[in-house]
């Protein structure tokens, strides 16, 4: 982060006499595109859609757009500009669902917090925005696989499992993200992988509980249904609709019941089946 | 000792939580602390009046407020602390017995537990929308105090 900023102190002071000029002059549709790649970043990674619309109204205000229009909903990002001299510019950008990042989230922040403060020149902005993209850390797949199973174990135990239960629910959560990982490669719509992911999960655990008298398969199944519970989605889409987004507050919150049905059906179904 | 079972629990899956989402150093340390106080505020209240709705709600204004005040000392997106700590609170056990008890035909006990569902849900949505109203007003007001100020200076 430090040489990110020498960077720019150095392009800055560069830059300090033909700066302006070049923020005012620059090419509008690039920078809508630019705009447009950190709004779909911050959308993608779980913002809330009033954060994404502040940012970039904040980030156009800063390269002197006299008006910045911007409409955002859960999958959408529409965007005009009426830079200074008089100019209109409009895109728009569909977004698509992936996984949730808060640290990219945190990044975009600090960027625009940044980009407030003092504009740089639009193609060190587009650097930047890759470099958040591209080169924020990850906890990669085993780490996955490890919050997984700390998480199902932790709340196997906070709902009454004795340590039995605790370790299949460990062992099942493995399973549980193996099939979300799966779906995700072959690009099944995260509803139908929720599903899918819990009737798998429910049928192992049953299965599991047949053969070990010990452990009763309650507290196993909540532990691992809490994995797959869209929390974030609820929680975004409340805050969405105290700050006036009602639009993509509902559609959040209806994404999240059908989640919620979702995780439902595919547990219940796997029950039925093994009665 | 039940208790403190739980709370423990519930500090682990803040952190696996934040694993999951990918949240890093400081702020990980955090979201644990968060995921506890919510618990401890919860089983406080809900020992204290037997009120799950109550629990929730009074619950989830604490770590909300909680979560606003870390975001500002920690210079972060409230919604990155805010999530893994409201972790405990969501109502998966309730769900769970509800379709349980769906597949047993027993429809007294699936009301009953939809019922609890439907409240918890809602008492958390309260909580997250009165403090966020709050925040706003206060931040509101701070700004208004700031101008005016401005203002009579000129």
């Amino acid at each position: 982060m430090s040489t990110n900023t020498d960077t720019l102190d150095i392009i800055n002071n560069a830059s300090a006499a033909q700066g302006r000029e070049t923020l005012v002059n620059a090419d509008g549709d690039r920078m809508l595109a630019c705009f447009l790649d950190l709004g779909e970043l911050m959308l993608r990674a779980g913002a809330e859609v009033n954060r994404v619309e502040d940012t970039i109204r904040r980030i156009g205000h800063a390269y002197e757009c006299r008006r910045v229009e911007i409409f955002t909903i859960n999958n959408m990002i529409s965007l005009t500009v009426i830079t200074s001299d008089e100019k209109v510019y409009t895109q728009t950008r569909r977004v698509s669902v992936a996984a949730v990042d808060l640290e990219k989230v945190a990044r975009a922040n600090e960027l625009s917090r940044q980009i407030c403060k003092n504009p740089v020149p639009l193609d060190e902005l587009r650097d930047r925005i890759t470099d958040i993209a591209e080169n924020t850390r990850h906890y990669g797949k085993r780490m996955r696989y490890i919050a997984s199973i700390v998480s199902a174990t932790a709340f196997t135990v906070f709902f009454g499992g004795n340590w039995i239960e605790a370790l299949i629910s460990g062992a099942v959560s493995i399973i549980l993200v193996t099939c979300m990982l799966f779906s995700d490669r072959l690009k099944i719509r995260p509803i139908i992988a929720i599903l899918v992911s819990a009737f798998v999960m429910t049928v192992c655990v049953q299965g599991v509980t047949y053969f070990i008298d010990a452990a009763a398969m309650d507290s196993i199944i909540m532990g691992n249904i809490m994995l797959l519970i869209p929390g974030l989605a609820l929680t975004t889409s409340i805050r969405d609709v105290i700050t006036g987004d009602t639009v993509a507050g509902l559609m959040g919150i209806c994404d999240a019941l059908l989640k919620a049905f979702a995780i439902a059906v595919g547990c219940v179904s796997a029950m039925l089946i093994f009665r | 000792m039940e208790y403190f079972v739980q709370i423990m629990a519930a500090i682990f899956s803040a952190i696996g939580f934040s694993l999951l989402f990918n949240i890093h150093g400081r702020k990980m340390i955090i979201t644990a602390v968060g995921g506890a106080i919510t618990w401890g505020a919860y089983l406080i209240v809900f020992t204290q009046t037997d009120n799950v709705f109550l629990a929730c709600f009074i619950a989830t204004m604490v770590i909300m407020a909680f979560a606003e005040i870390m975001a500002r000392i920690a210079k972060t997106p409230v919604i990155i602390l805010l999530v893994p700590m409201l972790v405990p609170m969501v109502p998966g056990g309730d769900l769970y017995r509800m379709m349980i008890n769906l597949v047993m035909d027993d429809s007294d006990q699936v009301r009953f537990y939809g019922y609890k569902l439907v409240m918890e849900v809602g008492a958390i949505a309260f909580g997250i929308i009165v403090i966020s109203t709050a925040m706003q007003l206060i931040l509101k007001m701070h700004a208004h105090i700031k101008e005016t100020r401005k203002v009579s200076k000129v």
